[in-house]
């Protein structure tokens, strides 16, 4: 929908007028730009250089700001009077009392286990896991996000298959040609569940098989199993999981009016805020201009 | 250290298992043992479950709490507070990890130890299991287990990755055609548990209850960002709340949920171009909600309520404190209510850069055999407390469906009681008394092999 933003934004301003100026946004909602959409990106890109790595900051100090606890700091002691109840912590061996009085952060300790594998990085330490940032599959079996993704872009539709020129996806689609039942009148498909809740009252031959005898193809050796479940536990930045953007996401980051939350289509070009449309900016432009001057 | 007179026979495993599932919200704390494994004697709920009742844990908050008066609650004793204006808390729990022994132990021994303790327990008699959150690191896990042998003084314990226990279910029931329940109390063989708590989203593949290490997944959103976010939203638009996320979550819990059609309610909650009010803004087709705050004066808890379009007058300033009788406080929310939970499903929407939970799934299994992928895509769990946000199984289901080879199944369920699943999966564990012994370490192996040692057991290795 276009409900006249566009018009009060003329596409070829954005060399500024007095105060701040407007640019036409090109995000993926805006299907009134399209046929515009080069050469307003061109121009964003230009336009809008020296605020990206403000922005960029911003948006980084603004997530952290949502992990925390209290939005202003503050320590609560320990009441006193339960204090004098304390079990014991006179008793505690001075390891222990060293736990108990620590006042480390979560990110002391992850500093901490950093520069502890900086010191040893080759060396096996017995608590430190060695498993590499990306740990290589056990089987033919694909590390591909991205092609997996790739294979649902678009309209994202289950019918699209995974691109055969791509080696995981062709082994997705081997494994399920050969494997599976014939492409799926929808019922008979329900076979593919492992676990042994097949439907249906009618009781079947293989109901009493398990898992790891099941009849699905490639599934791994016992041998394959056993290796994968010794590998020890990733690190805390190793599990965060990661960032797929770009083209071929089929997931284009959104952007939103900094006022209101609605779809962000022009952004305002003293501090690179997006807005919805005029009225929005104007009450944007309130506070930015307090905050940038003119 | 307490090492109280050991009556008991050292072979043989304490009688009681305290369950411990320690939240970086709430604790979920309990008492289990083999007894618990017979049906218990109804507590007549008709409303409940088929499947036969599972014991309840204590829910406590996992904190130190200050009011306005400069009161200090320590976990349970919270419920006791009855304004929550500007309430500052202090979590042992940071980041889903023990990080503060010093306020965890104030408040275990509140809750556990102490002659009123509600859950009382001689740790020397008691067996612990106590959750932790996956990929931690080493050394906290170290802090920890000293800690639980050498000041508590458990008789013995076993730490373990929460998700894993919820394979302790009866995972089939939780599905539309279930299966009778398996005879024996072993594992679910394969399980994809999606956890998302309040301090971060976690995926993890367990085969037989255990974790498939490489393939743990995690988002760092969790129920606490979402309440900031949404703190942060309301501040922008209508009230400062940012002082007030106990409140504020309150809201979230009564109003958020997520949306499956996230640009139909987008247009269905915009105002317009100005001078142009749109007609469905008014109401937004229902999307629109009003809450009344909570004063603490008359009415000590807030609700949710069709939106009125001509109370608006009637807003007046939160932090001003001072309430006319008459008057109330209410936030008036439209996108707020969809956009807030679902940056689960696009973190980029606020700029982060990590992608959604589907992804995340996808993440996970890339480090699995594909030979594995049908029976996790068709045994997907969701526990944690976001899985009660209305919507978001169905929208989980949705997306992992879209990026699944279509001849996969997918199923996804949510657990029958979310937030407390985990706990009740360790109790389930600890009917098994062979289960748990095998699983953990006794106070007298761990004062005879020593810390690394037991490190090493709780990794598998
Ligand atoms: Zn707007
Ligand atoms: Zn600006």
């Amino acid at each position: 929908m276009n409900f006249g933003v566009i018009e009060c934004v003329p596409t070829g301003k954005s060399i500024a007028a007095p105060g701040w100026a407007y640019v036409p946004d090109t995000g993926p909602n805006v299907t009134a730009l399209q046929p515009g959409r080069k050469r307003a990106r061109n121009q964003l890109t230009t336009s809008s250089h020296e605020t990206t790595a403000k922005q960029d900051a911003k948006i980084l100090r603004e997530i952290e700001e949502l992990q925390r606890e209290n939005m202003r700091d503050a320590f609560i002691p320990i009441p006193a009077k339960s204090k004098d109840n304390a079990r014991g912590t006179s008793k505690s061996s001075s390891a222990v009392r060293k736990i108990l009085t620590s006042q480390k952060t979560f990110q002391n300790h992850l500093e901490d286990y950093h520069a502890l594998k900086a010191l040893a990085p080759s060396q096996p330490s017995s608590s430190a896991t060695q498993a590499p940032p990306t740990p290589a599959p056990l089987t033919p079996a694909p590390r591909a996000p991205s092609t997996l993704h790739l294979t649902s872009t678009g309209k994202r539709s289950h019918k699209k298959k995974p691109n055969p020129t791509d080696p995981v996806a062709t082994s997705v689609r081997k494994a399920s040609t050969i494997v599976m039942p014939p492409p799926p009148p929808p019922v008979p498909s329900r076979q593919v569940i492992l676990d042994d809740s097949e439907p249906g009252p009618k009781p079947h031959e293989r109901d009493g098989e398990k898992l790891l005898v099941s009849y699905i193809p490639q599934l791994p050796t016992q041998e394959e199993l056993d290796a994968l479940m010794r590998i020890p536990p990733l690190s805390y930045v190793e599990a965060k999981g990661g960032y797929l953007e770009g083209e071929g996401t089929g997931k284009p980051v959104r952007k939103f009016c900094e006022v209101c939350g609605y779809w962000g289509r022009v952004k305002c070009m003293r501090c690179g805020v997006r807005c919805c449309a005029l009225e929005c900016l104007q009450v944007h432009g309130e506070e930015c201009f307090a905050r940038y001057g003119a | 250290m307490a090492p109280r007179k050991s009556t008991q026979d050292l072979s043989s495993p304490p009688r009681r298992t305290l369950v411990i599932d320690n939240g970086g919200h709430t604790i979920k704390a309990g008492f289990s043992s083999p007894a618990f494994a017979d049906p218990p004697p109804a507590p007549s709920d008709d409303s409940q479950t088929p499947q036969t009742a599972l014991p309840l844990p204590s829910i406590i908050p996992n904190c130190l709490a200050r009011d306005r008066d400069k009161k200090v609650y320590i976990g349970s004793q919270l419920s006791r507070c009855d304004d929550f204006n500007e309430m500052i808390f202090r979590r042992p729990v940071e980041r889903g990890y023990l990080v503060n022994w010093e306020a965890e132990k104030e408040i275990w021994e509140h809750e556990f130890f102490d002659q009123k303790a509600a859950l009382k327990c001689d740790p020397s008699e008691t067996g612990l299991i106590l959750t932790e959150a996956p990929n931690a690191l080493p050394q906290l896990q170290t802090n920890c287990d000293q800690v639980v042998f050498e000041e508590f003084g458990f008789a013995s314990y076993y730490r373990c990755p929460a998700p894993s226990l919820n394979a302790y279910h009866n995972i089939q029931s939780l599905f539309p055609v279930p299966r009778a329940p398996p005879k024996t109390s072993s594992p679910a063989e394969i399980l994809l548990l999606i956890d998302s708590g309040y301090s971060h989203t976690t995926v993890t593949p367990l085969l037989q209850g255990q974790a498939i290490q490489p393939a743990v997944r995690r988002l760092d959103i969790g129920g606490k960002f979402l309440t900031n976010y949404l703190a942060r939203l309301i501040s922008r638009r209508q009230y400062d709340m940012r002082n007030d996320t106990y409140i504020v979550n309150e809201i979230k819990e009564a109003c958020c949920y997520v949306s499956r059609d996230f640009k139909g309610d987008m247009e269905r909650t915009w105002k317009g171009p100005k001078g142009d009010r749109r007609e469905v803004y008014a109401t937004s087709e229902g999307i629109a909600i009003d809450y009344v705050l909570p004063d603490y004066h008359k009415r000590s808890k807030g609700y949710a309520r069709d939106h009125d379009p001509n109370a608006a007058g009637k807003l007046k300033n939160l932090t001003t404190g001072k309430s006319v009788e008459a008057a109330e406080d209410i936030l008036t929310l439209r996108n707020e209510r969809f956009t807030v939970p679902e940056i689960l499903f696009n973190p980029s929407d606020i700029g982060m850069r990590q992608s959604g939970i589907a992804q995340l799934i996808w993440d996970s299994l890339s480090a699995v055999p594909f030979g594995l992928w049908p029976g996790f895509l068709a045994n997907v769990v969701i526990v944690g407390g976001n899985a009660n946000v209305p919507g978001f199984s169905e929208r989980l289901d949705m997306e992992i469906r879209s990026l699944a080879p279509a001849e996969c199944i997918v199923r996804v369920a949510k657990a029958a009681d979310p937030i407390v699943s985990t706990w009740q999966g360790g109790a389930i564990l600890a009917t098994d008394v062979e289960a748990l012994k095998r699983l953990s370490i006794t106070k007298q192996e761990y004062e005879e092999h020593g810390a690394a040692w037991a490190a090493r057991k709780f990794d598998g290795r």
